[in-house]
């Protein structure tokens, strides 16, 4: 199968520039004036309203809704171009900064607005993305774990044999699209992605140097940070409005690379929290016992077996906060296991990791692979790339720059510019990184 | 010196009504800050919501009195809580902190201000409402019991905290142990952890943030009820860092931290107030130092010396460990 | 226990003579003032007002008449519950009570105690317009703004460059307001040099500053530099942090008891009346005089290497640290020259309104608000935020009581969270 051309979604033309511009500093001075501005003019035109509880309440309606015009409407609408039609393309448009949706205002125009943009937006996408991942939604249960169908190295690799190694190209099962995906911190351009597609039951290494963006694509997939533009699918369904607490339930986890785990909790807790769909969640439920207690020891059995796994069962009852950092490593892996996701989606894993434990880890990546699971890894040290990957994705200064098999990667030139600085002319041993 | 008196009044403090409104406005901090982390620095507006739910209800609107329980434990609390978390509980932590306070007094100066004095009563307040609660006393309000500690009205809202305080600890103990204290505890510890494993951490905060809000309302209503009146003067913040300070003294994210908190709380007020009121009337401390309305004074300051030494000596509280203490350097 | 004994000196500097009160009698009073139509300005007496008490069932107990300081109090017989009638022709003309239904008020009080029963006055109709009222509003909400941008800017540094929500920062600006008061009641500002109101106000605010910087150099070398270095979270240093507003207020109150004070030398000052609004010298004087500082701040901000020290630090720590900054240097600087400031905005806080134990803590929740509003850990931000929640609250007065203006403020603040969660300037935090 060859690459085709992703689609283009001109919406994605965002005045840059200007965009910046308004962001830093225009934007929040013009909040500002804009709040006392409204404020003074409504003063002036209910001025009789004074002394009275009804005054005040309408003025601050009025200025809610004033400024919430003002802000949302006419600013952020104009610096970023034609982003009603974004929204209905799945691609919410929310606060560059803080990746909530933006506010009352803005939500007012936009439904107003809509049924127009639709229109706009099936011309403008045509056949394109919006056929594949808007308009063949599945509607699934979103607590059911999808089912997995065990693998093992040869079918991954045979699977990925005909894609072809150039970045965005297209894989024959993906469990994973992102398109168009970008964030900006103020002006900084952290991740920039046309199109990158995972493939389902294979192991996926994504390396770059430090910076690359790596993490912050994570963020962006995982719905813990919300993309500038672009949109995403997991399973052949949208995920961009699924919020992150949400996104385990799909059967996707991922884990940290400052690793988090609940230091005054014991490990056993730990991994029982992991377990989704827990009767004894909800608040009520919880004050009967009988309802969870059958469940919960289950859950408990699943957990020491998967301790057993990681070598962390004689940690077992200690506090998580006891561990060694490169133990931690390991629970937060176990951790995530116990979701039973379909798709794991690993932070630099092995960092930190003794040798023999990591040999030992590895195995375990690839375990999941045989069990039918898809993984996702960072990580910095080339040999373990070599060794267990099926498929390297290369990102540098937010962008992804290659793609292939392991083997391809050492001597692709783009890679080797990115490590090393254009004007390198050897390939490079990238299996000395570490 | 009557050193009686000072025993009596030590021991009312260590088993007596304000230690009951305490514990429980601790224990609601306790499910607040020590099982999901949430910096509430405006208890005292739960509790006046406890209070002025009742008294609102009862005195302003003719509700019955059980009518106004039910809207002073449930039904205030909870519209509080949407309101002070819904802009702040998807934010770090001191963002509630900074709306939570500010919240407190804000409602303090709504509460008093005589444009409102037909619903709260203003800074008089409300009294009267609870006649329907003392109807029920058992005791007789001339009498004095448990030792002489308490006249009968006291007694029986002494009684009826008791049996309320156990309930509380024990449906705290059944929430903490379950699978859903385990998220809430899960959330303090790291919130994006939580939610990377499926965990809408901004729900669970919702209602931890309304469960420890109905506590703290429950021990505002008994205040309330206690000295017949709801009045803004017994909201104000200080009252809010003394449910803090029985908190960090009993240990923070332990069940019954908060209760052993405020016993040992007012147990001690209730000790260095009459210590130095017997002393500034026997004459040992002179006049110029010190005279009666300045030891009320010397408590509070006492509370913030002890609320100083604690959290930066003993974070972990007089009886936590050290060591569990020590895991938080993150 | 330095701070302790640091303390200490600083209180015997203060200890002022604490009111005799009897405590046997059962009294009732109150004071009848025209409220200024203008807020914070001072309220007008109103002298020879009769207010009679009697009993429930109507026996007289006596009549009460308002002095000079427009203050009544009758010595009652025992506690109980009682009438009071405010006899409304002895008001002056124009000046009606608030609720004329409200003549006539019962009240319930403890033997032995003393009460207040307040006649709220309504305000006299001005020929003001609202245009007028509007830019008058408007000034004084800058005048204000300024203060708690003064007082606040510090407290966004200090949590910007460590993290820490700073809650016993209020009870600087009452250190500085108090620092001053005292001098003045030393006679420094007013008889010892004499001459121009101005001139000693910057002598006061200027020593003030000096004082109150070093009180918070002290306050960081003795309490939190030692905290930072034991590994203290920040919450529980948050906690000590309540701690001590709790132990200054108190002890200021100890010290001060609860009445408040003016600064002796600029009680009264004839207004300026300009076409659109009126203006005393002292509020020139303090919008002038803060301008200046806080220009004087943001140039130093931008300008010196301490400054963008600061600013490094308060963006990014570690980044900072590992280029080669002295955090703990910017550190201390932060919290000089955040005390100072918080001191001189306690003066002049002090000038508008009045000084008092409790003034700081107040203020407190104001900069908080502009803080919050303009981004935690930003020094702009904290100056555009105070200087709109000042602009906000003066003008939210023509709509709502004077009394709740502060309400406005802190219902305006989680609206701004609604929309805007990171404040005005303020930016998102890194996950993962
Ligand atoms: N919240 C944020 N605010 C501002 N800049 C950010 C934020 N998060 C990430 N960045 C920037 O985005 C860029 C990419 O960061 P990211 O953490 O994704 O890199 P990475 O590829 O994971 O690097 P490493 O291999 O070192 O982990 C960096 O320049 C970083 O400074
Ligand atoms: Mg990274």
């Amino acid at each position: 199968m060859t690459a085709e051309a992703a689609p283009e979604i001109t919406a994605r033309s965002v005045p840059a520039l200007g965009k910046r511009f308004f962001a830093r500093w225009l934007d929040e001075l013009l909040l500002g004036s804009a709040l006392l501005l409204a404020w003074l003019l409504f003063l002036y035109a209910v001025g009789d309203g004074r002394g009275t509880i009804d005054g005040a309440l309408w003025g601050l309606a009025a200025l809610v809704v004033v400024v919430a015009a003002l802000y949302n409407q006419v600013w952020l609408t104009a610096a970023e171009g034609a982003s009603v039609g974004k929204r209905t393309a799945g691609i919410k448009v929310l606060d560059r900064e803080t990746g909530l949706p933006l506010g009352l205002g803005r939500t007012v125009a936009r439904e107003l607005l809509s049924p127009l943009a639709v229109t706009a937006l099936k011309d403008e996408l045509g056949q394109g993305l919006h056929d594949k991942v808007v308009g063949s939604v599945v509607v699934r249960d979103a607590w059911r774990q999808p089912e997995l169908v065990a693998g093992d190295a040869a079918a991954a690799r045979a699977a990925l044999a005909d894609v072809s190694p150039t970045p965005g190209s297209r894989k024959p099962d993906p469990i994973l699209i992102a398109e168009n995906i970008s964030r900006t911190f103020g002006g900084l351009v952290a991740v920039d992605v046309d199109h990158l597609e995972i493939q389902r039951g294979v192991i996926t290494a994504l390396i770059g140097p430090n910076g690359a963006g790596k993490t912050t694509l994570f963020n962006l997939l995982t719905s813990f940070d919300q993309p500038t533009t672009g949109t995403k699918a997991f399973n052949g369904e949208t995920i961009d409005d699924v919020p992150a607490h949400k996104i385990a339930n799909y059967g996707m986890v991922r884990t940290f690379q400052l690793t988090k785990s609940l230091s005054k909790m014991s490990v056993l807790e730990n991994m029982k929290l992991g377990a989704t769909d827990q009767k004894g969640e909800g608040m009520l439920s919880a004050l009967f016992t009988p309802l969870w207690s059958a469940q919960d020891k289950e859950i408990e059995e699943r957990a020491d077996e998967l301790l057993a796994r990681f070598n962390l069962d004689h940690m077992r009852d200690e506090f998580a906060g006891t561990l060694s950092g490169g133990q931690r490593k390991l629970l937060e892996m176990a951790r995530a296991l116990m979701v039973r996701p379909s798709l794991v989606m690993l932070d630099e894993p092995m960092a930190g990791v003794n040798p023999a434990l990591k040999q030992s880890l590895l195995d375990h990546v690839k375990g999941l692979r045989d069990q039918g699971m898809t993984v996702v890894f960072v990580e910095h040290d080339m040999d373990m790339v070599q060794d267990i990957s099926d498929w390297v994705v290369v990102m540098a200064e937010g962008r992804v720059i290659a793609e292939g098999p392991p083997t391809s990667i050492s001597d692709n030139q783009a890679v080797v510019d990115a490590y090393l600085g254009a004007h390198h002319d050897s390939a490079l041993d990238l299996g000395d990184d570490s | 010196m009557d050193w009686g008196g000072i025993l009596d009044n030590t021991l009312r403090g260590l088993i007596g009504e304000q230690f009951i409104y305490f514990a429980l406005a601790a224990i609601g901090l306790n499910i607040h800050f020590g099982y999901a982390g949430l910096l509430n620095f405006g208890q005292a507006v739960f509790m006046a919501a406890g209070a002025y739910g009742l008294s609102i209800m009862v005195v302003t609107y003719d509700w019955s009195f059980w009518a106004g329980v039910g809207m002073g434990l449930i039904v205030f609390p909870a519209v509080l809580a949407l309101i002070l978390g819904v802009p702040t509980l998807r934010l770090r932590a001191d963002y509630l902190a900074i709306v939570t306070i500010a919240t407190a007094e804000m409602f303090r100066l709504i509460a008093r201000s005589p444009r409102y004095d037909w619903l709260t009563g203003s800074s008089d307040g409300h009294g009267g409402f609870a006649t329907r609660f003392y109807e029920l006393s058992p005791f007789d309000p001339g009498e004095r019991y448990f030792f002489g500690l308490f006249i009968g009205n006291q007694f029986f809202v002494v009684l009826v905290g008791w049996a309320a305080l156990v309930v509380v600890v024990t449906l705290v103990w059944a929430l903490i142990r379950s699978p859903w204290g385990r998220v809430l505890k899960a959330i303090r510890e790291d919130e994006d952890a939580a939610r990377s494993l499926g965990k809408n951490a901004y729900f669970y905060k919702m209602q931890a943030l309304m469960l420890g809000g109905m506590i703290g309302a429950l021990g505002g209503m008994l205040r309330a009820i206690g000295t017949q009146s709801a009045q803004p003067q017994n909201f104000i913040t200080d009252v809010t860092f003394f449910a803090w300070v029985a908190l960090i003294l009993g240990g923070a994210g332990k069940i019954m931290g908060p209760v052993v908190g405020a016993a040992l709380l007012y147990g001690l007020i209730n000790f260095t107030d009459g210590l130095l009121r017997q002393l500034v009337e026997e004459g040992f401390i002179s006049e110029s130092v010190m005279d009666g309305t300045q030891v009320g004074q010397v408590r509070f300051l006492l509370i913030g010396v002890g609320l100083v030494a604690l959290a930066a000596l003993r974070p972990q509280g007089l009886f936590g460990n050290k060591e569990e203490m020590a895991l938080d350097d993150r | 226990m330095g701070t302790l004994v640091v303390l200490g000196a600083l209180l015997t500097l203060w200890t002022a003579p604490a009111g005799a009160q009897d405590d046997n009698e059962t009294v009732v009073g109150g004071t009848i003032r025209i409220r200024a139509a203008e807020p914070d300005k001072e309220n007008t007496p109103v002298e020879g007002v009769e207010i009679t008490i009697s009993t429930i069932d109507g026996t007289e107990v006596g009549t009460a008449v308002t002095d000079e300081t427009g203050a009544w109090r009758l010595v009652l017989p025992d506690g109980g519950e009682y009438i009071a009638e405010l006899d409304q022709s002895t008001l002056p003309e124009g000046v009606p009570l608030r609720d004329p239904e409200r003549a006539t008020l019962d009240f319930n009080i403890n033997a032995g105690s003393s009460r207040n029963v307040l006649f709220p006055l309504g305000e006299i109709v001005g020929p003001e317009s609202d245009t007028i009222q509007i830019v008058q509003l408007t000034i004084d909400g800058i005048k204000l703004g300024m203060i708690i941008a003064m007082s606040a800017i510090g407290l966004s540094l200090i949590y910007g460059t460590t993290g820490l929500v700073n809650f016993a920062h209020g009870e600087m600006v009452t250190f500085g307001a108090m620092t001053a008061y005292i001098l003045s009641q030393y006679g420094l500002l007013g008889g010892l040099i004499g001459g121009d109101f101005a001139i000693q106000l910057i002598i006061a605010g200027l020593l003030t500053f000096v004082l109150a910087a070093v009180a918070g150099g002290l306050f960081n070398e003795l309490v939190w530099k030692r905290l930072r270095k034991r590994g203290a979270s920040l919450i529980s240093m948050l906690v000590v942090s309540i701690g001590f507003s709790i132990m200054f207020r108190y002890i200021m109150l100890f010290q001060f008891g609860g009445r408040v004070r003016r600064y002796r030398d600029y009680q009264i000052q004839d207004t300026i009346d300009l076409k659109y609004f009126s203006i005393t010298p002292k509020d020139i004087f303090i919008i002038v005089f803060s301008t200046i500082i806080l220009i004087g701040v943001g140039l130093a901000l931008q300008r010196t290497r301490i400054g963008k020290a600061m600013r490094a630090v308060a963006d990014n720590r570690d980044l900072a640290e590992s280029s080669g900054i002295d955090v703990e240097k910017v550190i201390r600087t932060v919290w000089i020259a955040g005390g100072g400031l918080a001191g001189i905005g306690g003066v002049l806080f002090g000038l508008t309104e009045t000084v008092g134990w409790e003034m700081g803590f107040r203020l407190l929740l104001l900069m908080f608000a502009g803080v919050t509003l303009g981004g935690l850990g930003t020094a702009y931000g904290a100056l555009l935020g105070s200087l709109v929640v000042g602009v906000f609250i003066q003008t939210s007065t023509l709509f709502i009581p004077t009394d709740m203006k502060n309400v406005g403020a802190l219902l305006i603040l989680a609206v701004i969270l609604l929309i805007r969660p990171q404040g005005l300037l303020g930016r998102a935090e890194r996950i993962g």
